[in-house]
């Protein structure tokens, strides 16, 4: 893999020179720490009935909740936060850096080096995910309170590592994937940012609107893409504490139960969601790869 | 502390050697056209360049060069047509093609925010070079292009001369068996052009086949030894630098190309040489004040013809039998 591993090392060489790299860094911090900050006002309220429960209309009824699980509600605000920073950070990286490569005309020079287009786009959603990981590694330090306190579970933290990691990857390659179809850095990097948004708050408000308004649950499969969603099904207590903060008629949509897939396989919501987005960049890589190949099989009938 | 391990891999030992059998071109192009919607931009165009030959595609802007050179170097598809290097086809055989190739575009193709050496080793890399091999590489082909004091520079700082010259190391690191040069003397004046000459012709005299395209063809005369002319999309001309030179004679051997180069009363010149019989290819250069004709009468008649001028108005500051240069000669090509 010579070309993914050079694709790699230079993205860093340009990035790391680069002033903006160390602005956006300073930006991402700013905005993640004062995130957390006010979450955690809310959360660590001494006078606990005068915060409100997260998902309740009321503010009495969920107080106990939040008081006994601040730990386990620290840990998944932070969580959320940094996952919403990954899909406004990593399209927005991932798009950039291919749609330059395309403005620059070095897409060409990458295609000539022979490995082959699927090796160009994976070395750039490859290089993308790590830079986008390192910068949302600024986050890590706002979990300490959730994980001073107590009662966060070694599961839920693999969960949101898994969560994020394959969340990020996702987010990447759609990142890439508009960045080889269109030519403009902006507009490719808007575009991705869309999406990714859609896939956090865009499923959750289809379902909900279909929920109450059509009264029907067709649109529920799309609720297993919500990186949220699947967050805050961990399981355990944090599930439990969660399901309990939401208003009763949005606890079944706001709950993704485990699945059984085979005989005795329990597969969690965070499970299925990062297998869903890891096949949804695999495909991703895939189609990017046919978009920016002049001489790809698929393209002769179009000519 | 030098290391005796072996590098990962040696510059051309994965790939085959050439071996091209008597007489197969390491360029074909067949009957190839292009077509962006409904606008044809290149148009039956055919040509072979044998291998160790230099061949020059002249042509003004828009005529299609970049396109064909696009079309050589994989990055975009012939809507009809075939073209094969060293026997692979462009399309079904894409990768083998790319292998053997080294292309440098109008435009460099180049990072500015790594420097020169990040560059190279970053090409190399992506190429599968070892790492001794690959520093080898590097440290030669900046030696080779001049930029060796300026490898830990960043490439933004570059000038345009030393710009191309880094993007030709560039495409030159996989010693590639055929080099595509799109127009790689654009924006280079003076002493960055002499030197960017003789980098062409240093490759050359080395025994690369290669592809040029430029828009001055007395530039492509220096390093080509054949020349096409493309105007509108379609070949016009091709040939050797001996036919070349006889574009530029007279097309009668009893005619001689006179240049008169006039300071003012051109209008009364070219009616007054318009009404005579004996000569030929009257026409003006874009400086307005060059004219130039074939005379095809006798000597007489010639020492009759400028004061007839001076007569008619004209401010003569030129009047002489020239030699047109074959580059002009290829140049009228462009657009006739």
């Amino acid at each position: 893999m010579p070309l993914i591993g050079a694709l790699v090392v230079k993205e860093f060489q340009t990035w790391l020179r680069g002033r903006l790299t160390f602005a956006a860094f300073t930006l991402l911090v700013i905005l993640v720490a004062l995130l957390v900050f006010l979450l955690g006002l809310l959360i660590l309220a001494p006078d606990a009935n005068a915060a409100p429960a997260l998902f309740s209309t009321t503010s009495t009824t969920s107080s106990n909740i939040l008081v006994a699980n601040r730990a386990i509600f620290l840990f998944g605000a932070v969580g959320l936060c940094i996952i919403l920073a990954s899909a406004i950070v990593a399209p927005s990286v991932a798009a950039s850096a291919f749609a330059a490569e395309r403005q620059r005309g070095t897409l060409d020079l990458l295609l000539l080096q022979g490995p082959g287009p699927v090796r160009i786009v994976l070395g750039k959603v490859l290089a993308a995910l790590i830079f986008s990981l390192l910068l949302l590694a600024v986050g890590a330090p706002f979990f300490a309170p959730a994980w001073s306190f107590g009662g966060v579970q070694p599961d839920q933290v693999i969960a949101l590592i898994t969560i994020l990691c394959t969340a990020t990857l996702f987010f990447c390659a759609l990142g890439v994937f508009f960045g080889s179809i269109m030519s403009g850095s902006l507009q490719a990097a808007l575009f991705a940012q869309g999406v990714a948004l859609f896939v956090l708050f865009g499923t959750l408000g289809l379902e909900l609107a279909f929920l109450i308004l059509a009264g029907n649950d067709i649109l529920k499969p799309l609720l297993w893409l919500n990186p949220f969603l699947a967050l805050l099904s961990g399981g355990g207590s944090a599930t439990d504490a969660f399901a309990r903060g939401a208003p009763a008629a949005y606890r079944s949509v706001l709950s993704l139960p485990a699945q059984n897939w085979a005989p005795g396989v329990l597969l969690p919501a965070w499970v299925i969601g990062s297998l869903c987005w890891t096949i949804l960049a695999v495909l991703l890589v895939l189609a990017s790869a046919v978009a920016i190949e002049p001489m790809h099989p698929l393209k002769v009938r179009r000519r | 502390m030098t290391t005796t391990a072996p590098p990962d891999r040696p510059l051309a030992d994965e790939r085959p050697a050439v071996q091209l059998s008597p007489g197969e071109p390491a360029v074909l192009v067949d009957h190839i056209a292009r077509r962006f919607g409904n606008r044809p931009v290149l148009q039956d165009v055919s040509f072979s360049v044998p291998p160790g030959v230099a061949f020059g595609v002249a042509g003004a802007n828009g005529s299609g060069k970049t396109v064909l050179l696009r079309l050589l170097a994989t990055l975009d598809r012939p809507t009809t047509g075939r073209i094969a290097i060293h026997g692979y086809d462009s399309i079904r055989r894409a990768r083998a093609v790319r292998d053997r190739i080294g292309y440098v575009g109008e435009e460099p193709m180049l990072y500015d925010g790594i420097t020169a050496e990040q560059y190279l080793q970053f090409v190399g890399r992506a190429r599968g070079l070892g790492k001794e091999v690959r520093q080898i590489a590097v440290d030669t082909l900046l030696t080779v292009v001049g930029l060796n004091d300026r490898s830990w520079r960043e490439i933004s700082v570059f000038s345009p001369g030393e710009r191309r010259r880094l993007a030709m190391a560039g495409a030159l690191v996989h010693e590639p068996d055929v080099l595509l040069l799109d127009d790689p003397l654009r924006g280079l004046d003076g002493f960055a052009r002499l030197e960017q000459i003789e980098v062409l012709r240093e490759l050359h005299h080395l025994g690369s086949t290669m592809v040029v395209a430029g828009t001055r063809p007395e530039d492509l005369l220096e390093v080509c030894d054949s020349i096409a002319i493309l105007r509108g999309g379609r070949l016009v001309w091709t040939g050797g630098q001996a036919d070349a030179l006889a574009l530029a004679m007279p097309q009668q051997s009893d005619a001689a190309r006179i240049r008169v180069e006039v300071l003012d009363g051109l209008e009364a010149g070219m009616t007054l040489l318009g009404q005579r019989r004996d000569l030929r290819e009257l026409e003006v250069d874009e400086d307005g004040r060059t004219i130039w004709f074939l005379f095809t009468g006798d000597q007489e008649a010639l020492a009759g013809l400028l004061p007839q001028l001076i007569r008619a108005g004209c401010t003569v500051a030129h009047f002489g039998v020239e030699k047109r240069s074959p580059a002009a000669a290829l140049a009228r090509l462009f657009h006739e």
